[in-house]
């Protein structure tokens, strides 16, 4: 019957099943198996973690990938598989190397070193980009991209991660590795890199950047920043015409003050016109760059959203801001999430609602805005085009809230188009 | 509304019914008030019946355009529901065929999803009897699929 029905119907049938349903279904007869085993590993997710999906992962291993494993005197089945599994991947996710580790623990093989744990590692990364007609993402962890070839695959998006604890000297090599991959790669389109240490890297990885056409967006985690890389990015900004979306995100708790890094954001934007969506978290602003970003705001038409979270905006910065708020016409989504923000009267924001016509989100939640009614507010959301408003957690108090929630249920009988309110602490 | 099955029986119905489909409420947008007959030779006029059962009890429900993946596992088939699709596998598969082709999603999910739970839970052996299957494998090569996919069991 599932085979019979229209190939959209069956898809239907399935999607309500679970993969251990699934299983059973492939298990039915041929066609069923056809049908289905492309489902099941497709996007399996968190199941990369399960040793035996690794096992039937290294069957499809090539012979010369094989001979490598043998001389570690490890015995893995040599059968065929009965379908070439990877070529259904689409993703490969960071669970893949929790899998290999919990493979090689399983087999009791614990004491062959991470020498063999990387050999599984690159073999199986090889296999993948050899094989996987349809792999669109994947998750690199502490490889060395000298070692493996990803230029114009079917992969658009990548994660390349390093630990703290691996050596700078193999991170950098790695980043040359990478670089070599992105020139002339006309496939990739999302490039996030997640370590804390770049050192140079990070001036020839832009440059590569400013000459691939089609990586459109870039977004670094964990890295240490300091007045001359954030130099760096404001070159970046003024050459790349490719990248809309930047990402900038420092881990949390770890002092992330950089010296005019809002500085040189900012003078970067003014020549930039590609740029949709920046987003800058954790690092830390100076007295002034708050201004400074809000000048940008009176200028630049291209960028939709901005996100700066956890910055420490300080007081000259929340009010420029506010007021570039109300000029802009370009910006639709602005997030300001836990900036120790005050505001504490509600009219500077109300005259952002009212006099701003193209905010559809705006996220002011774990600031310290103490509104104290509602009714300046409430008079904005008439005026507002905002969709998403985010208040949580403002210590605006039960009834500052009331206030608040009344005026929304007042202007709810008239046509705004507000449809989320968040007020809760 | 005038609908015709594919033996010649005509049927008339309320446009607010009819509308229920998505492919008959754009041919009525598109022809306007008429008096002919459309043809449905897709559908028989015993699965025409049921079609139109469903849509007349459904008919106040309001349209769901985006669909709803979070439900993926759902039991919630409210009663109504439950017994209309107590019917014989034939006639369930000629619904799944007939929601499809008159594009009423409501009546395809819930015809998709009834078959999902005669499925749930089953072994291979017992969902080849329920939709009576012969097994075309090898043993050895249905243990291998189980081998190589034995991933997907939780634990």
């Amino acid at each position: 019957m599932i085979t019979l029905v229209p190939l959209e119907c069956s898809l239907l049938i399935l999607n309500h099943l679970r993969h251990k349903n699934l299983l059973s279904c492939a298990l039915v007869s041929r066609p069923w198996c056809k049908l289905i085993i492309p489902i099941l590993w497709c996007d399996p997710k968190h199941h990369f973690q399960d040793e035996r999906l690794i096992n039937t992962l290294l069957l499809m291993l090539s012979p010369e990938e094989r001979t490598l494993v043998d001389n570690f005197n490890v015995q893995i089945p040599n059968n065929q598989p009965v379908l070439e599994y990877t070529n259904f991947i689409t993703y490969v996710t960071r669970d893949l190397y929790n899998g290999v580790r919990c493979w090689i623990t399983s087999r009791q093989e614990a004491g062959v070193g991470t020498a063999f744990e990387d050999l599984i590692n690159y073999s199986l990364i090889r296999l993948l980009l050899r094989t996987g007609k349809n792999l669109r993402y994947i998750f690199l962890e502490e490889l060395n991209c000298n070692y493996i070839v990803f230029k114009n695959t079917t992969i658009t998006s990548l994660d390349l991660y390093f630990s703290d604890e691996i050596h700078h000297r193999d991170v950098s090599k790695s980043i040359e590795g990478l670089i070599k991959n992105i020139n002339g790669n006309t496939t990739l389109t999302t490039l996030n890199i997640i370590l804390s240490f770049l050192g140079e890297g990070l001036k020839a990885l832009t440059k590569a950047l400013c000459k691939n056409n089609a990586i459109n967006s870039f977004s670094i985690h964990q890295l240490r920043l300091n007045k001359g890389r954030g130099r760096m990015l404001r070159g970046f900004l003024r050459k790349n015409t490719t990248i809309t979306s930047l990402s900038l995100c420092r881990s949390p708790f770890k002092n992330g003050t950089v010296p005019e890094l809002g500085k040189s954001l900012a003078v970067g934007l003014r020549i930039n016109k590609t740029l949709k969506h920046l987003k800058v978290q954790y690092y830390n602003f100076g007295s002034e760059e708050g201004r400074l970003l809000a000048d940008v705001l009176y200028t630049n038409t291209t960028l939709l959203s901005l996100d700066l979270v956890i910055i420490f905006i300080r007081q000259q910065g929340e009010q420029a801001l506010a007021e570039a708020l109300c000029k802009n016409t370009t910006l639709m989504s602005f997030n300001l999430h836990n900036n120790f923000i005050k505001l504490e009267e509600g009219q500077i924001l109300a005259d952002v609602l009212c006099k701003n016509t193209t905010l559809i989100s705006l996220d002011l939640s774990h600031n310290n805005l103490r509104l104290k009614g509602g009714k300046a507010l409430a008079k904005a959301f008439f005026n507002t085009s905002l969709i998403d408003l985010n208040l949580e957690n403002n210590n605006i108090g039960f009834k500052g809230e009331n206030a608040l929630e009344k005026a929304l249920k007042d202007a709810c009988h008239e046509n705004i188009k507000l449809t989320s309110l968040k007020l809760q602490v | 509304v005038k609908l015709t099955s594919s033996e010649g029986t005509e049927f008339i119905i309320d446009r607010k019914v009819a509308e229920k489909s998505v492919l008959l409420k754009n041919m009525l947008e598109d022809v306007g008030e008429s008096d002919m007959a459309i043809p449905l030779p897709n559908v028989t006029g015993p699965i025409l019946n049921k079609v139109i059962d469903y849509c007349t009890h459904h008919r106040d429900d309001p349209f769901v355009s985006q669909e709803d993946d979070s439900k993926k596992v759902s039991d919630d088939i409210d009663d109504w529901d439950a017994e209309f699709c107590k019917v014989d596998q034939g006639t369930l598969f000629e619904l799944i065929l007939s929601a499809n082709y008159l594009d009423i999603k409501p009546l395809l999910d819930l015809t998709c999803k009834t078959v999902a739970n005669m499925i749930k839970g089953k072994t291979p052996d017992e969902i080849r009897k329920t939709f009576n299957i012969t097994n075309d494998f090898t043993p050895e090569e249905e243990e291998h699929v189980r081998k190589e996919n034995e991933w997907c069991e939780e634990r």
